[in-house]
């Protein structure tokens, strides 16, 4: 049977066949860009405190410049949501319904009649839901039970084997001497800039 | 660079279920607190399903996972093996050698990571920055006269 038959099969719902949308204006871009906005206002803010050497400009600049600074950054680097729609897979169920189903090809939450078994909390809206799967054999949705059967512990896969604590210590590159001292040079550099500033601007 | 993050539909350990945006690191889906990892689930692209969204649950392709095992592969989607782009056999043997192949991958990408601290380069970062600004300005000053 075909990937397709399979799902039509499993979902019993018409496939609309249009792409994944990317959704455009997102409150992450906003974000970014109200960053990117505060940073490039304190810059300026920070000309004009050059120009007329009034301590309130230059404290909002450098306030501006940072705080907008990070934002921009966080924001950046933030990336919780996909930004898709998967229009192929339908649109989602607008309504309260009372079980989540897991296909081969398709998870959705969905209205089964007579629900069997016990619902399970969804910690996403704290309401319940009767977990169901699609078993490939009877080519039905039967009650989702996790399996006994392990393969290896969550915590210590990650602490033992992923993190392996003692290797990571011995295989770590040590920092040159350069890579020590760069905050320390800028700090050197940033003092003498500001005392090429006093001696050519007179302290102004 | 960004963190990349997917997500997970995570079965806690009394049954109940959630939705939840993963980091993805070292080919896992991963908890982490302070930058130390806490517990990690094995990650394959073949194990994805498409979820379509609901109430706040944003549409993604969903791994499912539980508290008690790395692998949660209901339709065996993956392909059994030794390699740790593949599942282990559920057998002492094949995990022990499965979890070896794991940690030997490890060894070799810690072996070319380089030490970087993000509050260092924070702290850089905002040097560099109010560098710039001074030097702005004492060059709009400057010219100016």
């Amino acid at each position: 049977m075909q990937r397709d038959d399979v799902m039509k099969k499993e979902v019993e719902t018409p496939i609309a066949a249009l792409p994944a949308v990317k959704k455009r204006y997102t409150k992450r871009a906003f974000y970014i860009a109200i960053g990117a906005l505060a940073a490039i206002a304190g810059i300026g803010l920070f000309a004009i405190y050059f120009f007329t050497m009034n301590m309130v400009f230059g404290g909002m600049g450098v306030v501006l410049f940072f705080s907008g600074g990070f934002t921009f950054y966080y924001f950046w680097n933030k990336d919780d949501s996909t930004g898709f729609v998967i229009e192929s897979l339908g649109a989602p169920p607008k309504e309260q319904v009372n079980s989540l189903c897991i296909y081969e090809h398709v998870v959705k939450f969905d209205n089964i009649a007579n629900p069997e078994g016990w619902p399970s909390t969804c910690h996403n809206d704290n309401k319940k839901y009767y977990v169901y799967i699609w078993d490939k054999v009877t080519e039905k949705l039967i009650p989702f039970i996790l399996p006994d059967q392990q393969y290896y512990e969550p915590e210590v896969f990650a602490q033992r084997v992923l993190a392996l604590p003692a290797h990571r210590k011995l295989f770590t590159r040590k920092p040159k001497l350069f890579q020590k001292l760069k905050t320390a040079m800028l700090v050197l550099a940033i003092a003498i800039v500001m005392l090429l500033i006093l001696t050519t601007t007179g302290g102004s | 660079m960004a963190t990349e993050k997917k997500t997970q539909l995570y079965f806690r350990d009394a049954g109940s279920f959630e939705f939840i945006k993963r980091p993805l690191k070292y080919s896992c889906m991963v908890q982490e607190e302070n930058g130390q990892l806490i517990r990690a689930w094995k990650h394959f692209y073949s194990n994805q399903i498409p979820f379509a969204g609901y109430k706040n649950i944003s549409a993604d392709t969903v791994t499912l996972g539980f508290a008690r095992d790395i692998i949660l592969d209901p339709f065996n989607k993956v392909p059994t093996g030794l390699l740790p782009s593949e599942k282990p056999t559920k057998t002492d043997t094949g995990i022990k050698k499965w979890i070896s192949q794991v940690a030997e991958n490890q060894r070799h990408t810690y072996r070319t990571q380089i030490k970087s601290s993000f509050k260092e380069d924070a702290i850089n970062w905002a040097l560099i920055g109010t560098l710039i600004l001074m030097m702005i300005g004492w060059l709009i000053r400057y010219a100016t006269g």
